[in-house]
């Protein structure tokens, strides 16, 4: 009995000092999951992308129109379509002391393309034929074939060229060196990542440590922001939740424009949907300004293409579909569909979808907005695999995904190109599942592929999105909106579109700003 | 002797079927692994490698041979990339915060259970037993899902005297422990009443009132004891279970325990870390189940005598 009163009496003595304590320049993020790994290499997950980003920065950053732009390199230029060069910063160094040069950005990148290595990025890679330096300054890329979306590719987290062999595996997954705002202060690969200023930090380093931690239940993530133990959540809010969030005095909300898309995407295979009236007809009995308000509280934006507002080749002069019923029953008399004297629908069509609760009431949303075009919509929420595998297979009319993030437009070939239609012999790879083909805009997608002057892409990917607003293989539903919970005390944060973490690098702390 | 090896035989064939079953089942999920680690964008060679590094394309027998042999030499890695955490270690980490957990809200469930039970059994039909039976009813039937974000609310927001969640300081245990001892608690209490109710009907009971002993001893001394075997078998189910992770409690709370681990790699499809969690809680069961028998003999001269 002694032995078990001990730890109560513990617990009991520990009541008396667990109120919350000041915590000064320390910032806290909480996550939904840990990083798997902090070697930007070897990383997948969403966390240790933007994680491992604050620590090993690349060559070029994304900026919030979607562009990569200069980071530790200074500028950099295609020589040739299939020749990049890049000149980095002077005076760059490791957050160890090491100076960071040309050898190491080629020793990062070699890396990534050994077998030895394992990267699962390394396919991803497999356009490099050569890297290769040109003085301490210099590093230039040889290219298989051309791609203009390089310098996107060159946002790979350069490593300290001694530390890139298989060997430090391990030890870089903890504690990789990189020339980043932050660099690692202890992560034992468990739930929580403490970043410590990196003094040697060429823009100079961050106020305070930030501590990132894991809190898995998103209720539980909520109550700690309430608790104050926890500053920020980027991302990671439901929407329904923000209402209550934004009557808590301690606590800013922030939106901001979002790089994920939500979408709408037709089966061309099927006859009824083949039909181009019928895509718009369902295009213009849609109400998504009500989704946006209604559903999402007012944290998204009706989207005309997959890419926001504000990214570098966003056309604006596409054609634009808001709700219009008389027009859309119109098209429909038109497809051959006209209203039966019964008072039955028009169509019936069926819409897979996951069975996350909120895109399911998403879809009923949808329903009932196109019940009034007189088009019954069934849903059928489906577990994610078999969701996945069913859409890639084709076994579907209407299906509704999102794109987490659009970043280089490089995506509308993966999305849209005839050779991107998933088959059995490419294992069913390939985000072309409307089974949607225009050669014209195939040549457009391969056109602004291999085009490295940043115009040349601009214009292509300005007729594609024309087109595929007519067209109509998906319709664009809604741009979801870069959410941020953050505590009054902490200032300067700016949401990132794709939700990048860099701004926390420059944030502030007023002490006493959150009670 | 023989007892013994009986025990440990069929403690290795609990393993072995649970980890075939488990095999199996991972197996027959419907969707693709690859899509799940890699997203929908990666690009056809990546997957093609990451099918060949996860030997997805071996048959089960020799992907499980595999992970019985790294398994034996305790050198068992996560299967997904960067395919770098030692699944043991995690294990030995999270499985004595499981451990702690499942003692705390068991000595919860006791400590409101013997009472409420005592109660409510000791004086049938009366006031304290309808209140301690209405106890057990709402115990029971409110989800954990709920109850542990409310006893958030009122003790760690409300009143401000306890974290939220985690276990970086002890008193991070409280919580938890009450939201899995109670609804533990209320089972408990229905299961004492009514094996006490059962006791208190026996011959040696109304002999020992007839002895003219008090009330009380003939309740705790007599009934008590004799209405504890069927409580101790429910008690050492629901230990077992306890440790076998209580999923939602520790997401919840965000505590760091197997429960945790297990909801983790699932979320990214790490098979080895599954079959090793369903490994430990195979084996944490066993031995529950080993102790409960012991406490059996404890209890009961009788099945010490039968030995």
């Amino acid at each position: 009995m002694r032995r078990l009163l001990s730890p109560t009496l513990l617990l009991v003595a520990s009541l008396a000092c667990s109120s919350a304590t000041s915590r000064g320049d320390h910032v806290v993020l909480a996550v939904d999951a840990p990083p798997e790994t902090l070697d930007r290499r070897m990383a997948l997950g969403l966390n240790a992308m933007r994680l491992t980003s604050l620590v090993t920065p690349g060559l070029t950053r994304i900026d919030s129109t979607g562009r990569a732009v200069p980071d530790l390199a200074a500028s950099f230029e295609a020589r040739d379509d299939r020749t990049w060069i890049f000149r980095l910063r002077e005076g760059l160094v490791f957050s160890d002391g090491t100076p960071l040069q040309a050898a190491d950005v080629v020793a990062t990148f070699r890396s990534v393309l050994d077998p030895a290595l394992g990267s699962p990025h390394r396919g991803a890679y497999g356009y490099l034929r050569r890297v290769e330096a040109l003085g301490p300054l210099e590093v230039v890329f040889h290219l298989e074939r051309p791609f203009g979306a390089m310098p996107v590719d060159a946002t790979l987290g350069v490593l300290p060229a001694a530390l890139t062999g298989p060997e430090h595996l391990d030890a870089l997954r903890l504690r990789p060196i990189g020339a980043g705002p932050y660099r690692v202060g202890g992560w034992d690969g468990g739930d929580t990542v403490w970043l410590e200023p990196n003094p040697r930090y060429f823009r100079g380093a961050p106020a305070g440590p930030l501590e990132v931690r894991t809190v898995r239940d998103q209720t539980t993530r909520i109550l700690e922001l309430r608790k104050g133990r926890v500053d920020l959540l980027l991302g990671a809010v439901s929407p329904p939740l923000l209402p209550a969030l934004r009557e808590d005095e301690r606590l800013r909300v922030e939106i901001g424009p979002g790089a994920g898309v939500s979408y709408l995407m037709f089966n061309f295979d099927d006859p009824v949907l083949a039909k181009r009236e019928v895509r718009e007809a369902i295009a213009l009995a849609l109400d998504r300004e009500a989704l946006a308000r209604f559903k999402f509280k007012g944290a998204a934006t009706v989207a005309d293409s997959l890419f926001w507002a504000e990214h570098w080749v966003y056309e604006p002069s596409v054609k634009r579909y808001r709700r219009n019923l008389e027009r859309a029953a119109a098209l429909l008399d038109q497809a051959g569909l006209p209203l039966p004297p019964d008072g039955g629908p028009r169509l019936r069509l069926a819409l897979k979808t996951s069975t996350d609760r909120f895109r399911r009431s998403i879809a009923l949303a949808m329903a009932s907005q196109l019940a009034e075009a007189g088009i019954e919509l069934e849903i059928h929420p489906l577990e994610w695999g078999t969701f996945l595998g069913d859409v890639k297979r084709g076994n579907f009319q209407l299906a509704t995904l999102k794109w987490p993030a659009v970043i280089d437009p490089d995506i509308l070939r993966l999305a849209y190109h005839s050779e991107s239609i998933p088959t059995e012999a490419s294992a069913w790879g390939g985000g072309n599942r409307m089974r949607y083909r225009s050669a014209e805009l195939d040549a457009l997608l391969d056109q602004g592929r291999e085009a490295s002057d940043p115009a040349l892409r601009r214009d292509a990917y300005s007729r594609a999105q024309r087109i595929l607003a007519v067209d109509l293989p998906v319709i664009p539903l809604l741009h979801e909106d870069a959410v941020g919970v953050i505590a009054r005390r902490v200032r300067g944060v700016e949401l990132d579109p794709q939700g990048s973490l860099e701004s926390l690098a420059r944030i502030r702390v007023e002490p006493g700003a959150d009670r | 002797m023989k007892r013994a090896l009986h025990k440990t035989a069929g403690t290795l064939l609990a393993a072995l079927g649970a980890l075939l079953l488990v095999s199996v089942f991972l197996d027959l999920v419907p969707g693709d692994p690859i899509d799940a680690i890699l997203g929908e964008q990666a690009r056809e060679a990546d997957r093609a490698e990451l099918r060949a590094a996860l030997r997805l394309d071996e048959p089960l027998p020799v992907r499980l041979w595999i992970f019985a042999r790294d398994t034996a030499t305790l050198e068992l890695r996560s299967s997904v990339p960067p395919f770098q955490d030692r699944v043991f270690d995690r294990i030995g980490d999270a499985l004595p915060n499981t451990a702690l957990l499942a003692g705390c809200s068991l000595l919860v469930a006791l400590l409101v259970a013997f009472p409420l039970g005592l109660l409510a059994g000791g004086r049938p039909g009366g006031t304290l037993d309808a209140a301690a039976s209405g106890f057990a009813v709402v115990g029971v039937a409110l989800p954990r899902i709920w109850l542990g974000p409310l006893l958030i609310l009122i003790f760690a927001i409300g009143l401000d005297w306890l974290p939220v969640s985690g276990l970086e300081e002890p008193s991070g245990l409280v919580l938890p422990s009450i939201t899995l001892g109670l609804a533990l608690a209320a089972f408990l209490a229905r299961m004492i009443r009514a094996s006490l109710l059962d006791a208190t009907s026996e011959d040696y009971v109304r002999t020992a009132r007839a002895k003219g002993l008090s009330e009380r001893v003939v309740l705790v001394k007599h009934a008590l004891r004799n209405a504890m075997l069927p409580v101790l078998t429910v008690l050492g189910l629901q230990l077992g279970a306890l440790l076998g992770g209580a999923v939602i409690t520790e997401k919840v709370f965000n505590y760091p325990g197997m429960g945790t681990l297990l909801l983790q790699a699932i979320d990214r499809r790490d098979y080895n870390m599954v079959r090793a969690c369903v490994l430990a809680f195979t084996l944490a069961y066993v031995v529950v189940n080993l102790l409960t028998d012991l406490a059996y003999a404890a209890a009961d001269p009788r099945v010490r005598a039968r030995r």
